[in-house]
């Protein structure tokens, strides 16, 4: 179980929720209910192969899952799981 | 630079037949800090987020929260550390405040949005542009992505 935090610019798909508890024991199961829970929301988060849109980032605490085990991440109960969206520009 | 704005307007990435109907507000305080950190930035990128209350008709601002630029080429170039980005989520929720927009400076360069701002622009957010020089001249634009293209969205400065 885990507390995922919907970024602003996803929230359209959660019907506003911010906080969305899910029961899944890694951070992939985790992110993939939140998929079956709001069907809309998972286009924006994976790729038709399955795989993690490359603009979205997934935090762990303040670890970006990267640095830990990806979505094999393990998450207790106190976890909070974090969606980041690329922010980026400049003018050239 | 060059001569003037409309050579900068690359119309692939602006729609100048439409404008956003939400107004961007904030008062002359928030004004002021935002041309003090594109000043202070110069001649290199500085970016943060605009945090308030969004409403139907408004996204009134009422605080700015700075971030670091984090891109390799600050000169032309900015980009938002993933942790920052979390941070300021968390701080907004905390706050009962919506993450109204992201502002970043255009350093000897109009306030108009690039292609490469097009690229990574949610349609939810409010993208204010600081366009600053070498005299701390400054002019600030505001714009939101709409069917793949920025649109202008009119600002209104309080007293
Ligand atoms: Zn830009």
């Amino acid at each position: 179980m885990a507390t995922i935090i919907i970024p602003t610019p996803l929230r359209k798909f959660t019907d506003n929720k911010a906080k969305i508890i899910t029961s899944g024991k890694s951070v992939g199961e985790s992110i993939t209910q939140l998929g079956e829970l709001h069907p809309d929301l998972s286009k924006h988060l994976f790729k038709q192969c399955g795989t993690l849109q490359s603009f979205l980032k997934i935090y762990v605490g303040d670890r970006d899952i990267k640095s830990l085990k990806n979505e094999e991440t393990p998450v207790k109960d106190e976890d909070v799981i974090s969606i980041i969206p690329a922010i980026a520009g400049g003018k050239i | 630079m060059k001569a003037t704005v409309e050579e900068y307007l690359d119309l692939s990435v602006v729609d100048i037949t439409k404008k956003e109907q939400v107004e961007l507000r904030y008062n002359e305080a928030i004004e002021a800090e935002l041309v003090q950190v594109a000043r202070n930035g110069y001649p290199y990128e500085i970016a943060g987020f605009l945090l308030g209350k969004k409403s139907e008709d408004a996204d009134l601002v009422s605080e700015v929260y700075p971030v670091e630029n984090v891109a390799k080429e600050q000169e032309r170039k900015f980009e938002i550390h993933g942790l920052d980005y979390l941070k300021v989520e968390a701080y907004a929720l905390e706050n009962k405040l919506d993450v109204i927009g992201i502002y970043h400076s255009h350093p000897d360069y109009p306030a108009i949005p690039s292609k490469h701002d097009l690229e990574f622009a949610q349609s939810v957010f409010a993208y204010a542009i600081v366009s600053v020089d070498g005299n701390g001249d400054t002019l600030i634009n505001s714009w939101k992505k709409s069917n793949k293209k920025f649109i202008q969205q009119s600002i209104l400065i309080r007293s």
